[in-house]
């Protein structure tokens, strides 16, 4: 399984990179929406995207609908991993394609449940 | 006129909670705190019907220590903009948590990073001092007059 992290901070990229390398993904990086969508487009595509809200260049909102409007990608889970905490915005990027929402600050065992629920993970016996 | 909904003790748990999930060992409470020479102060601004900043302070020291931590690289490695990296995301966080506090729509700015007292324009509402490790951490959250 392979996750890309899409977050303009490198230390949050490292910090999410840990966490999904210890669930057993392989992961690549991207610096934005739009390094993001490049690096779509290069291949391979990730099973799993984990999507920063606040970002330059193209943010993660424009990334899902981008995400969500191209049939090759249809299969690419995505997740918002972002401080945008309002309801408002949780129910547009869930309305525009987002599987699921974390709010940072989070724990590593807050990802692994979402993505349990997601059934990329296997649950503990 | 929208307000900021956010009392001292609802600040000091939001920033126990990014400390928690970010930091190890914990920071500790402390009383008092001086943090006037070499200070780095992530900052964030929210904007909307009530307009803030939100800046997470240390020290020089402190702040490659936080980004070596948070980055996983043995400090003598890092550079100033994985420092600038990681101080403006904290403040990101922190900032993030209070803008869910002001009431209605508001915006929260891409953090920035300070090398210097910030500016005087807002007053101090409220804050959280502690320490981690040797290194002072300092939370505040200013408002507009």
């Amino acid at each position: 399984m392979l996750a890309m992290v899409i977050d303009d901070s490198r230390a949050m990229r490292s910090i999410l990179r840990r966490i999904v390398t210890e669930l057993g993904f392989e992961c690549v990086e991207a610096a934005d929406g739009q390094d993001a969508i490049d690096k779509l487009n290069a291949g391979p595509v990730p099973d799993l995207a984990l999507i920063d809200w606040n970002m330059p260049v193209l943010d993660g909102l424009s990334f899902v609908t981008h995400v969500r409007d191209n049939r090759e990608w249809k299969d690419v889970t995505l997740m918002m991993v972002t401080t945008e905490g309002e309801h408002a915005q949780i129910v547009r990027a869930l309305a525009a394609g987002a599987h699921e929402y974390v709010i940072k600050p989070f724990t590593a065992d807050a990802i692994q449940e979402k993505l349990q629920l997601l059934g990329l993970v296997g649950v503990e016996a | 006129m929208t307000t900021l909904a956010l009392a001292p003790a609802e600040l000091k748990s939001i920033v126990d909670e990014v400390w928690a999930s970010l930091l190890n060992p914990t920071p500790v409470d402390v009383d008092h705190l001086e943090l006037d020479s070499d200070l780095v102060a992530g900052y964030v601004e929210i904007s909307g019907g009530w307009f803030g900043r939100v800046s997470v302070e240390t020290t020089d020291k402190g702040a490659f220590a936080l980004a070596s931590q948070m980055l996983d690289v043995p400090a003598d490695d890092l550079s100033e903009a994985d420092l600038v990296d990681a101080v403006g995301e904290l403040a990101n966080i922190v900032g993030g948590s209070v803008k869910s506090c002001v009431e209605g729509h508001s915006t929260l700015s891409l953090p920035a990073v300070a090398r210097a007292e910030l500016d005087h324009q807002l007053s101090l509402a409220m804050q959280v001092v502690s320490q981690w490790l040797e290194h002072p951490l300092r939370v505040r959250v200013l408002s507009a007059a």
